[in-house]
């Protein structure tokens, strides 16, 4: 892969080992293999041992942003709207208060909320089929 | 008259002391704060709907908010028999502890 230096940020990967991190989606460490006739100009190879996860804060909204679209998927839009307004106003006082346990408490109430839905459902179902 | 459920009826009445802006946080951080413990949105959440499938709940959507992300609030009311199945549980309550005047209530 080669990339221009101007995009990468040179550092230390986990294992001490010098590594360049580039700004992609996953960023991922690669190690710097050959330096091109162009200076301006590195090749990388992706370096498996340093798998460095995005940024909390990039993690945190893309969590919130799949699980907020299941939300969407699965309730009605009015109900929705203001459920996903709930869970990003909460959220963010809950990441702010406690980053480390924020996103499994996100979790758990998408969850509790699908779940509900969907118990609601059955129980709807099983109403119609009983004839009440 | 259709009972209320064991967590139907502080949620009920967070929405009936929360007059007018009662919504999924506001009603989830009442009823934390009475019940001293820490209430999860997603079953205030299902709660809420709940009780409005049941007839007890109004809602009505509030505007736009930027700390929302532009997104509405959903409010919720009493309805008349909500107020009725409240009044009811309070009447039930009362009468459970008729005649303890004895006894005091926990942190008295």
């Amino acid at each position: 892969m080669t990339v221009s230096k101007k995009r990468t940020i040179h550092t230390v990967g986990p294992s001490g080992r010098k590594a360049v991190r580039i700004d992609l989606p996953r960023q991922t460490y690669f190690d710097v293999i050959m330096t091109h006739d162009d200076p301006d100009h590195v090749t990388l190879v992706e370096v498996k041992w340093a798998f460095v996860p995005t940024s909390p804060a990039h993690d945190h909204g893309r969590l919130f942003k799949i699980l907020t679209n299941l939300v969407d998927f699965v309730l009605d839009p009015d109900s929705a709207e203001s459920t996903i307004g709930d869970l990003s106003e909460h959220y963010a006082r809950r990441v702010a208060e406690d980053p480390g346990h924020a996103k499994w408490w996100l979790v758990a109430q998408v969850i509790r909320i699908i779940s509900g839905r969907a118990l609601d459902v059955f129980g709807h179902f099983m109403r119609a089929r009983m004839g009440k | 008259m259709e009972e209320l459920g064991k967590f139907e009826l502080p949620v009920l009445a967070a929405v009936a002391r929360l007059r007018g802006n009662a919504y999924g946080v506001s009603v989830m951080d009442e009823v934390s704060k009475r019940e001293g413990r820490e209430v999860g949105y997603g079953t205030v959440h299902v709660t809420l709907d709940r009780l409005k499938v049941k007839g007890f709940l109004t809602s009505k959507m509030g505007e736009p908010t930027a700390e929302r992300g532009g997104r509405r609030k959903k409010f919720y009311e009493l309805t008349g028999k909500g107020e009725a199945a409240l009044s009811a549980a309070w009447s039930r309550h009362e009468a459970d502890f008729a005649g303890l005047g004895w006894l005091k209530p926990a942190g008295a």
